[in-house]
């Protein structure tokens, strides 16, 4: 296992998107999420914990996401994080908005002869 | 109380911060214990992929707080805006004192200089100066105008009832013309014995008059006596 680093450039909020898309399918602790995003990705983005944690934290703040202490699948104590109702029409905003961006970077490139 | 509060409430927020580091660290490291590491090396190496623990422990710290971050941020920002606010009127106090400083001194320097000349001139230089003549105050003094001097009459009550009088001499007979009055004996007669026949006078032509007499120079003529 070697350390990943991101393959990509991310958009601003591009990780709070994926990190409320993640959580969208069920409770997880950090480093879970941190795992999920990268499995889902296939390795092309790597998620820095230096960007992840105070991303969850500011999320908290925004009331997207609560968070319980609970206990994880390898039995360690973990801090549990839950989309909220706020963080799930936040997740549909921006899902929308992110469909749009790259439906209209789609076209630019098609334009463009790029793609 | 509250403060006391205050600091629970931050100790916890702190400890539940690091908990969760270490929580991510463990699950790593047990993630690379499994991949085949050792224990130790497994440890060393989740924290080594983790990074700065205090600098994401304080991004975190930051953004539990950032009311009061911004609040602080505030603080801080006011505070310099007010250094920088009583530096600025320190400077330009302490720069008009020194303008100020520097101008007494200049005057200070001319006075002195003034002043030596003074004391250098020659001691006779004054003496061919006449002084004003001094005025008549004081009725048991026994001064009297005599033949010659120059007067001016003002009125006290209202300046422009005399306005355009001008000096009025003293005539070798001892009489003097005044505006309206006519000739009056002004020679050997004090100043309020002037003054109280020149209002008797002037009462017939003025509700309100207060006719004063100024000596303007004492006079050199020579008396002539009718006989």
């Amino acid at each position: 296992m070697t350390p990943k680093e991101p393959d990509v450039d991310l958009m601003p909020g591009t990780l709070d998107l994926m990190v409320l898309g993640v959580l969208r399918a069920g409770a997880d602790h950090g480093y879970a999420i941190a795992r999920r995003i990268e499995r889902a990705s296939k390795d092309a983005i790597g998620i820095e914990e230096g960007s992840l944690y105070p991303a969850l934290h500011r999320m908290q703040r925004k009331k997207w996401i609560t968070s319980e202490w609970g206990i994880s699948d390898s039995g360690r104590r973990a801090k549990f994080y839950t989309l909220s109702d706020a963080g799930r029409k936040e997740l549909d905003r921006r899902k929308s908005r992110w469909e749009a961006t790259t439906r209209a970077v789609r076209r630019v490139l098609n334009v463009g002869g790029v793609a | 109380m509250r403060r006391r509060s205050n600091r629970a409430e931050r100790s916890a927020l702190e400890q539940d911060i690091a908990d969760e580091l270490a929580s991510h660290l463990d699950h790593c490291a047990d993630d690379l214990a499994s991949a085949g590491l050792s224990l130790d090396a497994a440890r060393s190496e989740a924290r080594r992929r983790f990074g700065n623990t205090d600098t994401i422990h304080a991004a975190c710290r930051r953004e539990d707080l950032y009311e009061n971050y911004l609040m602080q941020q505030l603080t801080i920002g006011l505070l310099a805006l007010m250094l920088v606010g009583l530096a600025f009127f320190t400077v330009r106090q302490s720069h008009a004192q020194a303008v100020e400083r520097e101008r007494i001194t200049e005057m200070h320097e001319q006075l002195t200089t003034l002043n030596a000349n003074f004391l250098a001139l020659p001691e006779d230089t004054f003496s061919g100066l006449q002084m004003p003549p001094e005025e008549p105050t004081r009725p048991e003094s026994g001064w009297v105008y005599d033949v010659g001097d120059t007067i001016e009459i003002v009125d006290s009550l209202n300046p422009i009832t005399f306005g355009q009088a001008g000096p009025i001499r003293v005539e070798p007979d001892g009489q003097a013309l005044f505006p309206d009055a006519g000739w009056v004996m002004v020679a050997d007669r004090s100043r309020q014995e002037l003054e109280q026949e020149l209002r008797q006078r002037y009462k017939v032509y003025y509700a309100q008059i207060e006719p004063r007499v100024v000596l303007v120079a004492r006079g050199g003529f020579s008396r002539i006596t009718f006989r």
